[in-house]
């Protein structure tokens, strides 16, 4: 187990497992909302829709397309401004 | 700042069953092959590889494609993983990025198998989270060891929603309806039995999704998911005798917490595109796909084959056949003596293919009347089919003029999702034409990428770089 | 002129509409056409700053008048093109250029303007984000942005409410001319009678009016540009080069402003971009070296960009004549008129364009001074 972090709270994770499935599981399928506040979950699941785009240390990034690093951080919202 | 440049013989873009076997094809005839894909493992959709080798869903499928890699490795095929192709230019050039690096190729040809992505049209209700496309439930289920959802509803058209729904159960799931568009499984179960050969692989598709038998509605479409931040609940309509859904049979399936929708998929053309090869159109083989000569894989443009779901959806079998045969050609291409791969076996392939097309009837005239005037067609700029109707009104007549007017087609998927829905949508509502209604052309880069990485692949790649 | 009757405008960009709102409002039938979507060629790639600072001289009034009329427009179709006054910076990065942009400002201030010149200091709070190696910039606060699609969308729009027909994805594959008259255009669909037919084609306009003895020195030139993704506001207003020996419109162009829906946009017409007469059917992959070149300029101006993700690019070709004017009036046979020559700049100068047109046709005094724009100035022409 390797500690991450998202939005701001320390959440165990597994070095290399995909962050895209372990979002699905911590947030009920809800990954982020869009614009317009809407909420949004993993749709496509393989880097093609864009809705899983998260922050990753600070730069966008598909959730369902990283794999965990330790020490990562995880912002939710502001990946699609 | 970083970026590698290769030179080499032949560059394949996309390591599912085509690429894996042209790169094969191409390394055994002593060409120097460099295969790109996108994700952190070859294999594709349909030999996709878990992290820890081959249990749970799907083995023995996993074991076949776990051995087509090793074959291309031992063969001198060098597999860049997560690197995502985003330029190419017909010299021919291709660039990749990797993370926050560059990756430039210089072949002498190149092999594009690309593959297809879901399709999905629209329906209110379609963006919750906890609908997604069947292919990410395959994913998370085969790949990831996680569940789309506990009580699950697959909805849409084609054989790929008994493959998931098999897994799924498999995995876990409560597959609680599988809602085929297709009125009956005769013409699939009449078109098997003229195909002897294939009585294995169906008898292998067919008993995990039999204890589901129950559960399957067939002639039935999604007319809406509804419930607060998450998808609760999906309803679903029997599509009448004029072919458009009959709100008076209507059922609601209450304590659901996926939805998985597909209808058929798409070939992602966007990188050949962008080499400016021909494609054609043909909604039942996915809509736009690459015009490619089925003896050789040539496409339009000199130097540049394709094999594959990008040369119009067929599955896994045909993209086994066409893969070795663009990748014998590419390696004639580039200067090496090598056979021409079995056409007859492409053609028996393709032949089942076909079969399949025909049994599965997608119901495009439904699916262009599911959205109401405040769902949302395209989901990346959140633009509602009231907004593109009042673009028709004003006179915009295709994928272009309605992108310009709306914004539809114009955010980070670049209307990759959106296309077929607008298409089906105008066609059914203003007349229009889905062939001519066009889709959003490809264009330099194929996929967002950081401005960093864009010249650092490009400057690799200038001549004397 | 005076003609009356039925008039066909060719071609549906931003001259187009303008001329079609502007021939419907002077109460002759209009029917505008496009080949393909409205907008969908270079009005519909725009960048459409509506800016009266260092574009010309000559025109100096038309476009003081062309602003002043967009302005207008704002407030008559209530934000309809989302007009925006951001406000324009042309930057400058060698000291001798600061004399070049001192006698715009000069000449512009004394046109009632009001453009400055910022040090470095100023310039750091008009535009923050403007971090890169620069010696001072130019400063003109009434220059505005529009959304180019909802513009040409708003005047089609705002035409065919008062009555005009307007047609996309219709063709006009000739024009016909009987007695030395054009009497209407032949389109895929069928012949179109027309008492005049005003051809807006940008760089089209030439090889449509060839077949009637019309030379017009329009020469296609590309321009590209870059978009990235969405990004928080970053870039307030229009950044452009100064005009000058080191940079401006001969030796290459950039103009780099933020779209309201965030994305960052960057558009260089690169020097001898001129193609040759029939390059604009064709359109191309940007070139590599434009990305490279464009990524530099924008990493230099703006250095915390270099981790922003591209996301577009497109190419476009503008119609460019000899002297940077447009070529607006009566050519050839009677009942013809052109209006294109937009040589990159044509967006602000819609209005003036409509306005030449309809006074022409309705044989009315123009409201401005149409000389620069006389297709008299090209004999080849044969101005009627
Ligand atoms: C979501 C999905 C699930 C499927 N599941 C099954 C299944 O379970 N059983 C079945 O029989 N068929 C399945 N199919 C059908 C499948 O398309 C074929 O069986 C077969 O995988 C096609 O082989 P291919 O090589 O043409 O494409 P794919 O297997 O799709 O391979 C294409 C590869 O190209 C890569 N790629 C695409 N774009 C880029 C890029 N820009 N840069 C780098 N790499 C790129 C992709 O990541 C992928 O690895 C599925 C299709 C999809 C779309
Ligand atoms: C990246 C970029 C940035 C720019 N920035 C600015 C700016 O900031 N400010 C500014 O003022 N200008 C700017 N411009 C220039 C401006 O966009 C153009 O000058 C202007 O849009 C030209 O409009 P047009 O209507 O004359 O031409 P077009 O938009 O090219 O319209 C011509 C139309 O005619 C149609 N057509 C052609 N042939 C036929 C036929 N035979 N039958 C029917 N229809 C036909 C075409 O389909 C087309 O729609 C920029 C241009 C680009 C590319
Ligand atoms: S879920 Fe579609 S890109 Fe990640």
């Amino acid at each position: 187990m390797s500690d991450i972090t998202i939005d701001g709270e320390t959440v165990a994770a597994t070095a290399g497992d995909n962050l895209g499935a372990l979002l699905h599981r911590l947030g009920d399928a809800r990954l982020r909302a869009t614009l317009s506040g809407a909420p949004r979950g993993l749709f496509c699941g393989m880097g093609t829709c864009f809705d899983c785009v998260v922050l990753v240390d600070g730069k966008p990034a598909r959730a369902c397309l990283t794999a965990i690093r330790p020490g990562m951080v995880v912002e939710r919202q502001g990946g699609q401004p | 700042m970083s970026a590698t440049r290769i030179d080499c013989d032949i560059c394949i873009v996309g390591g599912g069953p085509a690429g894996l076997s042209a790169a094969l094809a191409a390394a055994k005839a002593g060409a120097t092959v460099h295969l790109l894909d996108l994700f952190e493992r070859p294999g594709g959709q349909y030999f996709m590889q878990p992290a820890a080798g081959a249990h749970g869903p799907a083995r023995r499928q996993i074991a076949a494609g776990g051995r087509l890699i090793a074959a291309a490795r031992a063969a001198g095929v060098t597999v860049h993983e997560n690197a995502e192709v985003f330029g190419a230019y017909a010299d021919p050039v291709i660039y990749a990025r990797v993370g926050e690096s560059a990756l430039t190729l210089r072949p002498k040809a190149v092999v594009i198998a690309t593959g297809a992505h879901d399709r999905v049209a629209p329906f209110p209700g379609w963006t919750l989270p906890g609908v997604m496309t069947p292919g990410a439930g395959q994913r998370l289920a085969k790949l990831h060891g996680t569940l789309p959802g506990r009580r699950v509803v697959l909805a849409g058209c084609g054989p790929f929603l008994m493959v998931v729904a098999g897994q799924l159960r498999a995995a876990g799931c409560d597959v609680l309806r599988v809602v085929e568009a297709t009125p009956s499984p005769r013409a699939l179960l009449a078109g098997i039995a003229r195909h002897p050969a294939r009585w294995g692989e169906a008898l292998r598709l067919l008993t995990p999704v039999a204890p589901l038998a129950g559960r399957f509605r067939f002639g039935a479409v999604v007319t809406a998911a509804a419930g607060d931040d998450h998808v609760r609940s999906v309803t679903i309509a029997r599509l009448g005798a004029d072919g458009l859904p009959d709100e008076r049979a209507r059922e609601t399936i209450a304590d659901v917490d996926a939805l998985l929708v597909g209808h058929g998929f798409r070939p992602s053309i966007e990188v050949p595109r962008l080499l400016g090869c021909a494609i054609d159109f043909d909604q039942d083989a996915g809509g736009h796909h690459l015009r490619i000569d089925r003896a050789t894989g040539a496409t339009s443009v000199p130097g540049i084959f394709a094999a594959g779901e990008v040369t119009g959806v067929a599955g896994a079998r045909p993209a086994l056949a066409a893969g070795t045969i663009a990748g014998l050609a590419a390696a004639r291409h580039a200067g090496f003596a090598a056979g021409k791969g079995d056409e007859r076996a492409l053609a028996r392939a393709l032949d089942f293919a076909l079969m399949l097309r025909r049994a599965y009837r997608v119901p495009y005239r439904a699916l262009g009347r599911l959205p109401r005037p405040e769902t949302v067609l395209c989901r990346c700029e959140e633009i509602d089919a009231a907004t593109v109707a009042a673009a028709h009104a004003d006179g915009a007549r295709d994928a272009a003029g309605i992108k310009l007017w709306t914004r539809a087609g114009m955010g980070p998927c670049q209307g990759r999702g959106c296309g077929f829905g607008l298409g089906l949508q105008l066609a059914e509502t203003a007349g229009l034409d889905p062939a001519a209604f066009g889709a959003n052309p490809s264009r330099f880069p194929a996929r967002p990428v950081p401005l960093s990485v864009v010249a650092d692949a490009l400057a690799a790649g200038e001549d004397g770089a | 002129m005076g003609v009356s009757g039925h008039i066909v405008v060719a071609g549906a960009g931003i001259t187009g509409a303008a001329t079609a709102l502007a021939l419907t409002e002077a109460g002759f039938a209009v029917t505008l056409l496009d080949r393909a979507a409205a907008g969908s060629a270079v009005s519909g790639a725009s960048l459409a700053c509506l800016g009266t600072h260092m574009s010309s001289e000559i025109e100096l009034p038309q476009l003081i008048w062309a602003t002043r009329r967009w302005a207008e427009w704002d407030r008559r179709f209530a934000g309809a093109f989302h007009y925006r006054r951001c406000g324009q910076i042309r930057f400058i990065e060698h000291e001798a250029d600061i004399p070049v942009a001192e006698h715009w400002i000069a000449l512009e201030r004394a046109a009632g303007l009001t453009p400055e010149l910022l040090t470095r200091e100023r310039l750091r709070r008009v535009e923050p984000a403007l971090t890169g190696p620069l010696v001072a910039a130019s400063w003109s606060p009434t220059d505005a942005l529009v959304n180019p699609f909802l513009a040409v969308r708003c005047l089609i729009s705002a035409a065919v409410a008062a009555g005009a027909r307007f047609r996309s994805h219709c063709p006009v594959e000739a024009i016909d001319v009987a007695g030395g008259r054009v009497t209407g255009v032949v389109t895929p669909g069928g012949r179109i009678a027309a008492d005049a037919v005003v051809v807006t084609g940008g760089p089209w306009t030439a090889e449509l009016v060839a077949p009637l003895g019309v030379a017009l020195p329009i020469l296609p030139r590309k321009a590209q540009c870059l978009a990235t993704i969405r990004q928080p506001v970053t870039i307030r207003g229009v950044v452009g080069g100064c005009k000058s020996d080191h940079g401006g419109v001969d030796a290459g162009y950039t103009q780099i402003q933020q779209s309201e829906a965030g994305q960052i946009l960057f558009n260089t017409v690169l020097a001898g971009g001129l193609a040759e007469a029939g390059a604009q059917g064709h359109v191309p992959e940007v070139d590599r070296r434009f990305v490279l070149d464009s990524i530099d300029t924008l990493t230099r101006l703006f250095p915390a960009l270099r981790a922003v993700e591209l996301l577009r690019s497109w190419v476009r070709y503008e119609a460019v004549t000899p002297d940077d004017r447009f070529i607006v009036g009566a050519v050839g046979p009677a009942g013809l008129l052109v209006a294109a020559g937009d040589n990159g700049t044509g967006f602000c100068r819609a209005p003036v364009i409509g306005e030449v047109i309809a006074a022409a046709l309705s044989g009315r005094p123009c409201a401005i001074d149409s000389a620069p724009y006389d297709p008299g100035r090209f004999p080849a022409a044969g101005a009627t």
